[in-house]
């Protein structure tokens, strides 16, 4: 009897977890049938599920329709210089917290989280304002500063969970054998922290290559806008064109899944020994 | 001779204090330029006077403020957010911790839900909203075609027509999009608690249900509670899922505080009154992480 239930448990769990996949992967479905239909078949009523004649043309003529490789370049520059920007400045930092003492730490560990908590979208005014100030609207410069400020938090973060768990003796080993302290670092510490920094750059790669709020807020010109601004621009008052959004979408999703091996085999590793740390 | 001996130690502590800023001065400038100058301008332009063409006339006013509360649509947003917030963060929560027990056994299709718990990560909000926008479309939709050739429904039902059903609907994929982040916080938690935790259990022959009130759920609280802390603050900013899908509509009864900020700046050109949004969701954000701080520390105590 026991086993029994133990059996029905067993199934209605498999049955939630399937369940759950399916509505997760349904829109990525919908996405891949709909990107292969034309004008009529995707205005059809009631809509149809499968399309009547798979346009695979669709994904060459986007590219000749929209500024499709600009808006992918200008999402590349975002995601790769802030991503690098981001994390050359969060090492140094993450390393003191982590090894140094010094007065105030306390304080700036808790600022730092603080802007953890407003993302971009609840200051948006604010934002607008100051890079209207710098002469950065309208500008990938402006886009990739804010890109990497406003990930600081989370990189720096994740790179002191990580470079708490590194021990001391070996860096001390290298003082000793003359190392200063950033040879000593670059040496000794980075490469051990791998896994961190690589996790800590997926994150802000895939954040910087998803960005959306921040150029929709600043970025005006055409040249300028980045993937998500042009899949928005299909949004049109004479209706949107949906067979081309979706087939950006799954363009735009591609470099992404690129990074999934590592993603997969440091995420979990990565965002623990952050957790711990608290 | 001594006296001098101790004011160069000073001063060398004083040298080596400063040595930390020197590796904490690039995230510093970072932050300082481009996330508190924000701030305190989000301050200034909150309680400052500002004309129609955004200049600010004069500052030390609560005009901005008293705009918001008399403003029509401003406590249905707020209402909104609170509902939007604690339903996404608690539903998710539950299903995320479901899914977590589960894919931290060993099954056949493991590793498959493993890579399909991955996709959102991959896939920007607003591409995640257009598909279902597009999905619950009334006329030419994804689910209403589905649920026709199912012979569930004869006709399309208007998933976005009311405010009350279009905001449902934007909760369950608020609800989608958050429960593969859970579910992998969760998991790395899971994985984290050592398996010699239950041979005692297993010896004992103590019960599924048991064991999960009284050895794993206990055992993965700090799991939890960085969860619920993040993705409180995550699905509070968010943003795109509501932009894209309803922009407000009907009549701004479908706004939650990020969007309607957006609309009051950029929408009804109300720079101050945006502003002074900003202030008030700050002050939510801080005292929920202040509550939150004190609620654990408490519990460390005792």
């Amino acid at each position: 009897m026991n086993k029994r239930n133990k059996k029905v448990g067993r199934f209605f769990l498999y049955m939630f977890a399937w369940g759950m996949s399916l509505f997760i992967l349904y829109p990525y479905i919908v996405m891949f049938l709909n990107s292969l239909k034309d004008q009529q078949t995707i205005y059809k009523i009631p809509g149809t599920i499968l399309p009547i004649e798979w346009h695979w043309e669709n994904f060459i003529n986007v590219w000749k329709d929209i500024p499709l490789l600009t808006y992918f370049k200008n999402s590349a520059i975002i995601a790769v210089f802030g991503t690098l920007l981001c994390i050359v400045c969060a090492i140094p930092a993450a390393y003191a917290f982590a090894r140094m003492r010094f007065p105030g730490k306390r304080f700036l560990m808790a600022l730092l989280m603080m802007t953890q908590m407003f993302s971009p979208v609840v200051m948006m005014v604010g934002i607008y304002k100051v890079m209207a100030r710098y002469s950065m609207t309208n500008s990938l410069l402006g886009i990739i500063l804010l890109v990497a400020a406003f990930n600081q938090a989370f990189a720096v973060w994740l790179l002191h969970g990580t470079f708490s768990t590194i021990s001391k003796e070996l860096e001390e080993a290298a003082r000793i054998d003359g190392c200063s302290k950033l040879s000593a670092m670059i040496r000794i510490i980075l490469p051990l922290a791998a896994p961190g920094i690589v996790t800590a750059t997926t994150f802000v790669f895939i954040n910087g290559w998803n960005e959306y709020t921040l150029s929709l807020i600043l970025i005006g010109d055409t040249n300028l806008k980045s993937i998500n601004l042009g899949i928005r621009a299909f949004f049109g008052y004479t209706g949107t064109q949906w067979w081309y959004v979706f087939a950006v979408s799954l363009l735009a999703t591609l470099p992404i899944l690129l990074f999934f091996r590592i993603l997969e085999r440091h995420l979990t590793g990565g965002l623990t020994a952050g957790a711990v740390k608290g | 001779m001594k006296k001098d001996k101790e004011m160069k130690k000073k001063e060398h502590i004083r040298w080596k204090d400063l040595k930390a800023y020197i590796w904490l001065a690039p995230c510093l400038i970072l932050l300082i330029a481009f996330v508190l100058a924000p701030v305190l301008e989000v301050f200034y332009l909150a309680f400052s006077k500002i004309s129609a063409a955004n200049i600010v006339k004069s500052f030390g006013t609560l005009e901005n403020f008293q705009y918001l509360f008399h403003d029509r649509d401003f406590p249905r947003t707020m209402i909104n957010t609170v509902i939007w917030t604690i339903a996404i963060v608690g539903i998710s929560l539950v299903l995320s911790l479901i899914m977590a027990l589960i894919l931290n056994e060993e099954f056949r299709g493991r590793s498959f839900h493993r890579v399909i718990l991955l996709l959102p990560w991959a896939t920007s909000l607003l591409i995640t909203a257009a598909a279902w926008k597009y999905i619950l479309d009334y006329q030419y939709g994804a689910l209403n075609a589905l649920l026709i050739k199912l012979g569930i429904i004869d006709s399309g039902i208007n998933f976005l027509g009311g405010a009350t059903s279009s905001f449902i609907w934007m909760i369950i994929v608020g609800i989608i999009v958050t429960v593969p982040f859970m579910a992998f916080t969760l998991l790395s938690g899971l994985q984290s608690i050592p398996k010699d935790c239950y041979e005692a259990a297993y010896v004992d022959g103590v019960n599924f249900w048991n064991r999960l009130f009284h050895i794993t759920l206990p055992l993965l609280k700090p799991s939890i509670n960085v969860t619920i802390v993040l993705n409180v603050i995550y699905v509070f900013n968010s943003f795109a899922i509501v932009n894209t899908i309803t922009n407000g509509a009907p009549a701004n009864k479908t706004h939650t505080i990020t969007t309607y900020l957006y609309y009051l700046a950029f929408g009804k050109n109300k720079y101050g009154a945006s502003a002074a949004l900003s202030i008030i969701s700050f002050v939510i954000l801080t005292i929920f992480a202040a509550v939150y701080m004190k609620m654990q520390m408490k519990e460390e105590n005792e």
